[in-house]
């Protein structure tokens, strides 16, 4: 299994599988499917930190000095924890400049500079070319340890002494050349994700932490009883011991210092920025990877120890150098040849991750910044797009074998850590300027490039000469006795200081000399016009993009030509014309300015994406006739805002006049509650001062339509009242609906037709529309229109606006509640009115029937004590004297008999009456006809007539009269009528009664031609205890109940009872009683 | 400002401090807890423990200004 073709057919299957992984997710990412957009395979894209040098050094440097492998991964750790702050600003720079690298990160934060970009391309390839050697030295390595199988050296081979083509590094350099141009440099955008290359490496990632965890799993429990086992039998060997703790040669400095170097590393290397500045796909997921990168860094870490102290359990004899290959050699040595391999392709997939990605940042570096910066200062007159991608593919390779180169050179003479560390020096250099430049306005290019350059050159003299020297390129002596015998310059002791470790030697100088010098040549030089501008930018919020190059006279033909000699011609083309189609621009000949300005963004960008922003820059410098010269024909409605050092003044001036202006529209809303005169207020302010042409006010009718309640700008005598539909084929109802400003910069592009009222004016060039919200709920739309000038509405004005509306929906709200209020209270006062009205008036009745009440019982009690008087009295007679005639005592007898009789009729119509009142009345309802009940009455009291010699005539129709009612009671109301009748109708006088049908009624008349009834009088009769007028008799022979409840027996029969009187000549009663159909089908006669 | 910036720098500035000269210097002696080094337990301790604090911290929302 572990012969060199079935070794080599491994790893090959597995870099093919590789190049499927990529291929796959490339084309996904066509399809517009990413895959890559996740926090873990952004935290796993981020591992790409951990090469081979963690894999196989990490445990060699653990044998070296116990945990002094620990901080290169505390250090990002702690790192990490910053990125909320420093990583997030810095993705959201690069983003918006269109960031390839770091090289263009720091040259475009100093104005631009091709110069610095330059130099900081130069320092990394130069600090980065050990770094890729140490990969190719550990794929080489590992390759001939595992070749040995069975035997396990602990003495390697030199490879490198071998011709090239048999060397592995060699084919490895190769190789990866190959997969390097494949997935880096098929075209020239690099400021776009390679998604292909992202996922690959977050699953080679995933691939050699799986194969450390099982080698240490294997090692800790297979050959060893657990960690514990594993340092109890170092703590036995005196030798060993002092690894576990408390050693007294452990440097706190050089502890320090790799902390340091690892935590600029995670930020600087450029596979590192890379991965985290590029590759972001989202900021968000910088938020898990602060803990999710550390956490995959601990797990790559928890088995260090015990494998380091597993190999010198069990290769006590074997030199420094081979317990880097631990990892691999304690699987052979137990004949695991499974895992032996497992743990080779993790070693491989480590070396080949960090090489890709490195040879592909530092290929866009090298073009970005040394090669194009070239092209453009001799002039490109040609399309020089193939020349400039061949060209990337070219450095891809001359990076790879520089590191090869590298490796030859002085590859047998380091562990794998100490070449790391001599490129994480390197690359901290870029510390001071990256950190000042985020955070330090004052910074200038002669300050960045000052403090590099002397950062790097005692980096160089510090660590790389003794690197060379340990190769024996250099002699020895410049190590041990100093350049030229001089003592105090000898580069590991600088300064003829020894108490420093060997890193903190390099990391104290350095920092010493570049923050120094990059401080004080930063206080003492001007920045430039350019580099105050972008320094504003990168510290300030990096929202807005720089206005691009004015390059006058232009035509969108020559500019297409321009950015094709870059990017290729057919990609140009089609870019172009997406852009062109997305603005919707017909005829590039017919652009309007702000389609210009856009189009030279875009060209820009493109340009920027291809060749990195200064180099973009220069070129369209370049094109320009006269002077470069930045400039702003966007109107800004608050007035030019210059991309100068007065930036920050005019952004204090005018922060100052958009919240003057927000508190005079808030004190005009506030000043009344008239909805009409606030809106004007408001628009006339409005128009004051932006000196837009029209400003107005739509708000919804109930009937839902939208119409204009206030405006400054229509002639006075505008029909307003038509109105508009909400929907959304107006930008005012888009704005309604989704309740969001919409703002339209150039109304030619607009793709719905405006509606204004006045259809004669000109149209507008630009508006806005804001949503009048109450509550989140919109009423209205705050319009302002432009027709003589384009505006470019500013974010800042956007949101002005924006508020202004608010406050305008908060004053109308105010003003329809006190408006409601109003109402309400009007309305309330009328309801108190009424109810008191009411309450006055049942007030008044309920004192009346009190009165009534009063008045009943006491003409009751009246009533009833005449006729007791007479009893009493005349029964006391008849007691007191024996002296009275017989027939005076028959006399006074006849009395009290009749007294008494109408004593007990007074008391029955009283019961009846209560009865009826509290309609405990017992009714027989029955068929009856009406005349025979007449004629039945009648005959009853026609005594009485005759006694009073009065005339008593009763007539009736021929047919029956049904009614449905209770005999007896029919019968006492008629005998009331005739007795009333006699009772008021002189002798000789006559009565008559008819019984007939009319209008659908029973009816009965009673006629008589007595006194008759006073008119006001009329409705008196009814009423309980009247007596109306004087009876003819001498004393009223009733309680004056009679007629009450006669009409009381006639209503509740459905009916009515009424009377017609003429004083002196008579009254007419008048009963009515419903008709019944079916008299004879009750079987009533 | 949620304070979730300025408590992920206090986090940085102790983390800076444990991992360091002088606090590493107290548990840097050769002595063992349950059979592991009580430097190793020390240092991975506080690297999980920070890992901790952090992964609490982050999940706040991103705040609007850097």
């Amino acid at each position: 299994m572990l012969t060199a073709w079935g070794i080599v057919s491994v790893a090959l299957v597995y870099v093919l599988g590789l190049f499927a992984i990529a291929y796959y997710v490339d084309r996904r990412a066509r399809e517009g499917r990413s895959l890559i957009d996740s926090p873990l395979i952004y935290s796993l894209s981020l591992a790409v930190y951990c090469t081979s040098w963690t894999f196989y050094g990490s445990v060699g440097r653990a044998v070296a000095s116990g945990v002094g492998f620990l901080p290169i991964y505390l250090g990002p750790t702690l790192m990490a924890v910053g990125w909320w702050w420093v990583l997030r600003k810095t993705v959201r720079i690069a983003k918006a400049n269109n960031i390839t690298s770091i090289a263009d990160f720091l040259g475009s934060r100093y104005g631009q500079s091709t110069l610095l970009g330059g130099v900081v391309a130069v320092i990394t390839v130069v600090g980065i070319t050990p770094y890729i050697a140490l990969q190719l030295k550990a794929i080489s390595q590992t390759f001939e340890v595992l070749l040995q199988y069975p035997a396990v050296t602990t003495r390697l081979a030199a490879s490198a002494s071998r011709p090239f083509y048999a060397d592995t590094a060699f084919g490895a350099a190769i190789l990866l050349t190959a997969f390097g141009i494949m997935f880096g440099a098929r075209d020239l955008d690099s400021s776009r994700r390679h998604e292909g290359l992202v996922a690959t490496i977050a699953f080679e990632s995933l691939v050699k932490l799986l194969a450390f965890l099982a080698v240490g799993v294997f090692v800790t429990y297979g050959m060893f009883g657990g960690a514990e086992d594993i340092f109890g039998r170092v703590a036995r060997r005196p030798e060993y011991a002092r690894m576990l703790g408390g050693d007294p040669s452990f440097s706190y400095g050089d502890w320090a210092a790799l902390t340091w170097l690892s935590m600029m590393a995670i930020m600087f290397l450029p596979r590192q920025f890379h991965m985290a500045v590029i590759g972001n796909t989202r900021e968000v997921h910088i938020k898990t990877a602060m803990w999710m990168f550390p956490v995959y860094l601990l797990l790559i870490n928890l088995f260090v120890l015990p494998i380091a102290f597993g190999g010198l359990l069990t290769f006590p004899t074997a030199p420094a150098t081979t317990a880097d290959y631990f990892v691999l050699t304690l699987p052979m040595v137990q004949h695991q040849q499974g895992l032996a391999l497992f743990a080779f392709i993790g070693g491989i997939s480590a070396a080949t991750g960090m090489v890709i990605v490195e040879s592909i940042a530092l290929s866009t570096m090298i073009l970005n910044n040394l090669v194009v910066p070239w092209f453009v200062r001799r002039g490109a007159t040609r399309d020089i797009s193939a020349l400039l991608i061949n060209s990337k593919r070219l450095a891809i390779a001359v990076t790879i074998f520089l590191g090869y180169a590298y490796y030859h050179l002085i590859g047998e003479s380091y562990t794998l850590v100490n070449i790391g560390l001599i490129s994480f020096a390197a690359v901290a250099q870029f510390a001071p300027a990256f950190f000042g430049g985020l955070y330090w306005r004052r910074a200038t290019k002669a300050g960045a490039l000052a403090g590099l350059g002397g950062g790097f050159l005692i980096w160089a003299y510090t660590l790389l000469l003794p690197s060379f020297v340990r190769s024996g390129w250099v002699p020895e002596s410049l190590v041990t006795l100093g350049p030229f015998g001089i003592a105090w310059l000898r580069p590991e002791q600088l300064f003829g200081v020894s108490g420093l470790g060997f890193w903190s030697n390099t990391v104290f100088w350095s920092l010493a000399f570049n923050v120094t010098a990059f401080a004080l040549v930063s206080l003492y030089t001007r920045p430039s016009a350019l580099e105050s501008a972008q320094a504003e930018r990168f510290v300030g919020e990096p929202s807005r993009p720089a206005a691009p190059v004015g390059v006058h006279g232009l035509t969108p033909e020559r500019l297409e030509e321009l950015v094709a000699k870059f990017t290729g011609r057919e990609k140009t083309q089609e870019a172009f014309q997406a852009f062109f189609a997305a603005r919707r621009i017909g005829d590039p000949q017919t652009m309007t300015e702000a389609d210009r300005q856009a189009l030279l963004q875009f060209a820009e960008r493109t340009l920027s994406g291809a060749v990195g922003t200064a180099s973009a820059q220069a070129i369209l410098e370049s094109l320009g006739q006269g002077a470069p010269a930045r400039f702003e024909t966007i109107f800004d409605v608050f007035g030019k805002v210059s991309q100068s050092l007065e930036q920050s003044r005019e952004d204090l001036q005018r922060r100052v006049r958009e919240l003057s202006l927000l508190n005079e529209a808030t004190r005009r809303i506030a000043a009344t509650l008239d909805p009409e005169r606030m809106m004007d207020g408001v628009v006339h302010l409005l128009r004051q001062e932006f000196e837009f042409d029209l400003l107005a006010i739509r708000l919804r009718d109930e009937d839902g339509r939208l119409r204009i309640k206030s405006h400054a700008g229509l002639p006075p005598d505008t029909d307003l009242s038509g109105g508009d539909p909400v929907s959304r084929d107006t930008y005012f109802g888009e704005c309604f609906l989704d309740n969001r400003v919409i703002a339209v910069e150039d109304a030619n592009l607009a793709r719905k037709p405006l509606v204004l009222p006045t259809p004669g004016a000109p149209g507008p060039r630009s508006f806005v529309h804001a949503p009048i919200v109450i509550e989140e709920r919109p009423i209205g739309v705050l319009s302002a229109y432009s027709s003589t000038a384009h505006v470019y509405f500013s974010p800042e004005f956007l949101q002005l606006f924006r508020t202004l509306a608010v406050q305008l929906g908060l004053g109308i709200q105010n003003a329809q509640l006190y408006r409601e209020l109003g109402d309400l209270s009007r309305e309330l006062e009328r309801k108190v009115a009424q109810r008191t009205g009411q309450l006055e008036e049942a007030n008044r009745r309920l004192q009346e029937l009190d009165r009534l009440k009063s008045d009943f019982v006491s003409t009751v009690s009246h009533e009833l004590r005449t006729p007791l008087t007479a009893i009493r009295s005349l029964s006391e007679s008849l007691l007191g004297g024996d002296d009275i005639p017989r027939e005076r005592q028959a006399q006074f007898l006849a009395i009290i008999t009749q007294e008494s009789q109408r004593l007990s009729r007074m008391i029955n119509q009283l019961l009846d009456l209560s009865r009826i009142e509290a309609g405990k009345m017992e009714w027989r309802l029955e068929g009856l006809d009406l005349r025979e009940v007449v004629a039945q009455a009648a005959r009853t009291n026609e005594a009485l007539f005759e006694g009073r010699g009065i005339a008593l005539s009763v007539s009736a129709g021929a047919v029956p009269v049904p009614v449905l009612a209770d005999r007896d009671q029919i019968i006492q109301v008629l005998t009331n009528l005739l007795s009333n009748a006699a009772k008021f109708t002189p002798a000789g006088g006559r009565v008559a009664v008819r019984t007939l049908v009319e209008d659908a009624q029973a009816t009965v008349e009673v006629e008589d031609s007595g006194v008759g009834i006073p008119p006001e009088q009329v409705d008196a009769i009814f009423e309980r205890f009247r007596q109306v007028g004087d009876t003819l008799t001498a004393k009223p022979e009733g309680a004056g109940l009679g007629l009450p409840i006669s009409r009381e027996i006639v209503e509740h029969h459905g009916g009515t009872l009424t009377v017609k009187s003429r004083l002196g000549q008579g009254s007419n009663f008048r009963l009515t009683l419903p008709l019944a159909s079916s008299v004879h089908a009750e079987g009533v006669d | 400002m949620s304070g979730v910036g300025e408590k992920l720098i206090l986090v940085f500035v102790v983390g800076a401090l444990l991992l360091n000269f002088p606090v590493l210097a107290i548990f840097n002696r050769a002595a063992t807890v349950m059979g592991v080094p009580v430097l190793y337990l020390y240092l991975f301790g506080v690297w999980v423990a920070g890992i901790a604090a952090v992964f609490l911290l982050a999940r706040a929302p991103w705040d609007k200004e850097t």
